[in-house]
């Protein structure tokens, strides 16, 4: 079931409806929002719903025996254990094809035949996600930072359906606490949600779809028909295509469930307004940002030791989290240009703090600029099909003058004018939702119909899948 | 907005909840906004000044606004219903939509939808589309019989040695299953000038359902007219679906569905023809679902027996290409290439490369080389 369905509409009417009536009684409620999750799971297969199952069981058994225990390396042998199994099957579903033809692939170079072929297994939406989301659970109890949850509080936490699918990832002491507290029906922060899902709705169904359509699609399926005005068009069209459809997706899953009133943590903060790429991590994806951060980087050694190793670090984070988004080596370059830009700036900061060098009157403009074509640099190899797609793209943008006719002035006003917004200050944005919610609820439901109006005569005929299922 | 509504928004007199209510309004300086546990992650959340509202009003603002949206949308709701497969599911949306479309219309409140898509050089069927749009597939009329266009001794198709300057039209198009196929065919062509292509993938489309997109009429209006030499059409993967003639629901397995199937097919293959253009009608691959796969050996056959009526038509059975090594489905080449997608019925890189080369050999060899159809 997607988002922007009536099927997922009239669900979550349904939901709302039912959810607050019995938010007084808190077992019935628990039981609700989880059959309501599993109900929304299954509509995409219903055998995936075991799969959740089976990691709702397995990670609290695996939390519940970390706390139980307080033999160090009992604790430390059960979280090992956890981390294999978790891994092992996001490993299986996402990697086991991508291993058979690399490794194939290899061994044909020194002229070896394994004859091995990919089994063809198909990636259970949402795994990734909820992989991520029990990790932190089990690591988060082995580190003491939380208590194991009731199994129905985990389970509820886990399968929870706004965020199930593409995010954000919400952490155990984020969500679980809010399960515990009874929210009260007479305050519901109906404003950001409704700002949340309208926007997030047009993100996702005007604005990604018609760059999809009027240029990128086109465009990094034959690079060789395309010339470098139409090619650089392309890419800062994929950048604001992505942000879009991903923002976009889980702006609608963080209003949904503001409206059962659950909060989850922010998971974009205008990232193309970045001035450096570090700046650009804390905006961009930010619970997987941080996830990162607190259960890869960190374990790593995170800044501690050497430059080197530090350097290190930082670069195995950003390849990791570039294959976590998809295997295949285009995402390993993804994750590698991230990882380097990381540390050659860390490394020029530094130098010119060293230096003390203060920073002139176009420094913002200029390290924007820089930021924001790196970022776009690296997205050409996140869309591209191959690396030869990738390079012929690359390579035709400097030596295929011209401009082409995908490039029209409606494609360019969509991208300064999304460009744009990332610049608009949060107080006015605070202020119109702020009006917003002191009219009357006639003139409410006014606007948010003229809203629903517009995404569906601006929207395509149909929706097409979300860039972010299969991650 | 009552006192205590107005206590609630600025914040004065109202202290958080005993369960820890993080969405209470801003409150005075000296109580603790949330407790000290909460994660920073959830600040994003602060009212910044919005006033929240009963679960209640949240409901009645939700519903209201459906309401209105759904008579604003009337015409995007019927196509979307008109859109769904043939049988009850489709009758019921449309017995639903039929009010909205009602009042909407009634009201003259729908119209500001069609005025929006308008402006934005977007097409509105909607409340007025005909659901079954059969009569879409028209035999041509007799001043394109095959014996006027190119008489008894010519060769059904032409045949000429195109030039860079004098490229040979060509047109290639169909459902879902030529997007990668028109992607790896302009990239075989980006070094072959004599060949111009033309492409035109229609999602979701196919023979069974005109009323979401109407092939004849395309073909009529937007491919006929700039003469192509020649058109290479994929369809079948969309249509084993219902199909609706003269008002009666009919499922691929009936007679009936078939009997009108054949009749479009040979519609269509007769729109095509032209003055030694040669059709060249792309069959099914096997796909991975084996009743899936039965289904389109159906159509195939019917796409053979009615192209061997029309010597203007060529088959190319796609089978043979996208399956080489075995009887049945194939998902990769030999040295590990994706030849489908894992759907089990879109074509991959691999296999859209395959196919391109042998819609373009096809082509060249009938229209270049003059060869007999193999």
């Amino acid at each position: 079931m997607l988002f922007p369905t009536f099927e997922f509409a009239a669900f979550f009417c349904v939901v709302f409806v039912v959810s607050w009536l019995l938010r007084p009684h808190p077992l019935p409620w628990r039981l609700f929002l989880l059959a309501a999750s599993f109900v929304f799971y299954g509509a995409f297969d219903p055998a995936y719903t075991l799969l959740l199952g089976a990691s709702i069981l397995a990670n609290q058994g695996f939390a519940k025996a970390i706390a139980a225990s307080d033999d160090e390396r009992r604790r430390r042998a059960v979280l090992a254990v956890a981390v294999v199994a978790n891994l092992g099957v996001l490993g299986y579903y996402k990697y086991v094809d991508f291993f058979i033809d690399s490794t194939a692939g290899t061994l044909a170079l020194i002229g070896i035949d394994p004859g091995w072929v990919p089994l063809g297994v198909l990636l259970p939406v949402a795994i990734s996600f909820f992989t991520f989301q029990a990790l932190s659970y089990v690591i988060d109890t082995y580190r003491r930072d939380t208590e194991p949850a009731s199994l129905l509080d985990f389970a509820v936490y886990l399968a929870f359906f706004p965020h199930l699918v593409a995010g954000p990832i919400v952490r155990a002491r984020e969500l679980i606490p809010q399960l515990e507290q009874r929210a009260d029906p007479r305050k519901v922060n109906s404003a950001l949600a409704f700002r949340l899902i309208m926007a997030g709705l047009f993100k996702k169904v005007v604005i990604s779809s018609f760059l999809a359509s009027a240029i990128v699609d086109d465009v990094f399926a034959v690079p060789e028909a395309h010339r470098s005005g139409e090619i650089l068009v392309a890419i800062y069209a994929y950048a604001i295509q992505i942000y879009a459809d991903f923002s976009g997706y889980t702006d609608i899953a963080i209003g949904c469930a503001l409206l059962l009133g659950l909060r989850f943590p922010q998971n974009f903060d205008a990232p193309y307004a970045a001035l450096s790429v570090q700046s650009f991590w804390r905006k961009w994806h930010m619970t997987l940002s941080f996830w990162l951060r607190d259960y890869l980087y960190i374990p790593l050694g995170g800044n501690q030791g050497t430059e080197q190793r530090r350097d290190l670090n930082l670069f195995l984070t950003m390849l990791i989290g570039g294959l976590w988004h998809g295997a295949a080596w285009t995402f390993v370059v993804w994750g590698s240009i991230h990882g380097a830009a990381l540390i050659i700036e860390r490394r020029v900061t530094e130098a010119r703090a060293a230096a003390g060098k203060v920073p002139g009157r176009w420094s913002p403009v200029i390290r924007w600029a820089i930021t924001f074509n790196v970022v776009c640099l690296a997205w050409v190899f996140f869309r591209a099909e191959s690396f030869d797609n990738a390079f012929t793209l690359l390579f035709r943008l400097v030596f295929a003058p011209g401009i082409g006719p995908l490039v029209t002035p409606m494609v360019l006003f969509v991208i300064v004018a999304m460009l744009a917004s990332q610049f608009v200050p949060t107080e006015a944005v605070n202020r119109a939702q702020a009006a917003f919610s002191r009219t009357v609820p006639a003139v409410q439901a006014v606007v948010l119909a003229g809203c629903l109006l517009l995404i569906n005569a601006l929207g395509p005929e149909g929706v097409p899948p979300f860039i972010y299922f299969q991650f | 907005m009552t006192d205590a509504d107005t206590r609630r928004t600025t914040g004065q007199g109202v202290h958080p909840g005993p369960h820890g209510e993080q969405h209470g309004t801003v409150p005075p300086d000296d109580v603790p906004t949330r407790p000290r546990s909460e994660p920073r992650s959830l600040r994003y959340h602060d009212l910044a000044g919005s006033r929240p509202q009963p679960a209640g009003r949240v409901l009645a603002i939700g519903a209201l606004a459906l309401f209105l949206a759904a008579l604003l949308n009337a015409d995007g709701m019927a196509e979307l219903a008109n859109r769904q497969q043939v049988g009850w599911k489709r009758d019921v949306a449309r017995v639903a939509v039929a009010p909205f479309c009602a009042v909407g219309g009634l009201t003259r409140i729908k119209e500001i939808r069609g005025a929006i898509r308008d402006a934005a050089d977007k097409t509105t069927q909607g409340c007025d589309q005909d659901p079954s749009g059969a009569d879409s597939f028209v035999a041509p009329t007799a001043t394109t019989t095959p014996a006027e266009v190119t008489g008894p001794t010519e060769p059904a198709v032409a045949t000429r040695a195109p030039t860079a300057a004098d490229p040979l039209r060509t047109w290639l198009g169909g459902d879902s299953m030529t997007i990668e196929l028109s992607q790896s065919t302009e990239e075989l062509l980006t070094d072959r000038p004599e060949i111009a292509i033309t492409t035109h993938p229609q999602v979701s489309s196919g023979l069974t359902r005109p009323d979401f997109f109407d092939w004849p009429t395309y073909f009529a209006e937007d491919v006929l007219p700039e003469q192509p030499e020649a058109v290479v059409v994929m369809f079948g993967a969309n249509d084993s679906q219902g199909m609706e003639i003269d008002g009666t629901s009919y499922q691929p397995s009936d007679p009936e569905w078939q009997e009108e199937y054949r009749r479009r097919v040979g519609v269509v293959m007769d729109q095509l023809r032209g003055d030694g253009r040669l059709v060249l009608w792309v069959g099914q691959p096997h796909m991975a679902d084996d009743g899936f796969d039965e289904r389109m050996g159906v159509l195939n056959e019917i796409y053979a027996s009615e192209a061997e009526a029309r010597p203007w038509v060529e088959l190319l059975d796609s089978r043979e290409v996208l399956s080489p090594d075995q009887d049945g489905y194939q998902a990769t080449t030999a040295d590990g290439e994706s030849l489908r997608q894992s759907d089990g019925v879109h074509l991959d890189r691999a296999g859209a490369a395959l196919l391109a080369e042998a819609v373009v050999e096809a082509v060249t060899a009938r229209v270049v080389e003059g060869e007999a159809p193999g």
